[in-house]
């Protein structure tokens, strides 16, 4: 069982406490800071894991926010957490940036994250199989890049990525299902070459 | 698109982020962006049709 992100996943209390900041926010931008110091290292962590360039990463993070701040006025809250709102902001302005050539997308891997595909995949853990899995992944949809890197690179719950996506939770889970599945099948195609 | 792979990339720690955080500055960005709507050809092209029909009701009754 995967762990919970205890900066996503609030309490009842949490989430009260969240509320009243947005609702402080709404009358006045500069009530914004607790939900900017709250968010922000996340949201970087998101955008960064997206591209190469870490100061443009740190650009990218700051127009969320100035988007956010610009308009909170307009959040309705959902019963989630303000994050799945930011993430959506995120993942707008990643793809403005890659649209407008400033930004280059970017898969990044670590050596354990290659280990868990291996062992979900029954393989061995060497440098063939690691180009393999390289290739595979390049070759994925954006879709299903994005289900693959909440879920397996980030440890992301289901809950959490329907919420980020804007679909259902049990949606979520079979998109990442059928992701990793295609995953899998560019992986052994790539092994009969 | 084509993308770039990169293998074990160096984390960033969570002290160099917290020391970008820059809450004011955006603020402030959001603030003078706030401002340049009433420098923006939409809020003058508004204006000047709205005092133009505004005009044209006084001449006319």
């Amino acid at each position: 069982m995967r762990s919970i992100n205890p900066i996503y996943h609030h309490s009842d209390q949490m989430l009260n406490q969240e509320m009243e900041w947005i609702i402080s926010a709404k009358q006045d931008p500069k009530n914004f800071a607790p939900l900017y110091e709250k968010y922000h290292e996340q949201i970087f962590r998101y955008v960064y894991q997206r591209m190469d360039d870490k100061h443009l990463a740190y650009d990218v993070t700051s127009q969320v926010f100035l988007k956010a701040i610009k308009n909170i006025g307009r959040y309705e809250y959902r019963g989630v957490p303000l994050a799945s709102w930011l993430y959506r902001i995120a993942k707008s302005e990643l793809n403005q940036a890659f649209r407008d050539s400033r930004a280059k997308r970017t898969i990044n891997i670590d050596s354990t994250q290659v280990a868990t595909f291996m062992e979900v995949f029954e393989e061995e853990t060497n440098s063939i199989n690691k180009k393999r899995l390289f290739h595979a992944l390049s070759q994925l949809n954006g879709l299903d890049l994005q289900l693959i890197e909440l879920r397996y690179f980030e440890d992301r719950a289901y809950k959490e990525i329907g919420e980020i996506l804007d679909i259902k939770e049990n949606n979520a889970k079979v998109k990442t299902f059928r992701a990793l599945e295609k995953l899998k099948k560019l992986f052994n195609k790539k092994s009969r070459l | 698109m084509k993308r770039k792979l990169i293998y074990n990339r160096w984390k960033v720690s969570s002290e160099e982020i917290k020391k970008q955080q820059d809450f004011s500055f955006i603020l402030k960005k959001a603030n003078i962006d706030s401002s340049w709507k009433w420098k923006s050809i939409g809020f003058w092209g508004t204006a000047g049709t709205t005092a133009v029909a505004l005009f044209f009701i006084v001449i006319l009754f």
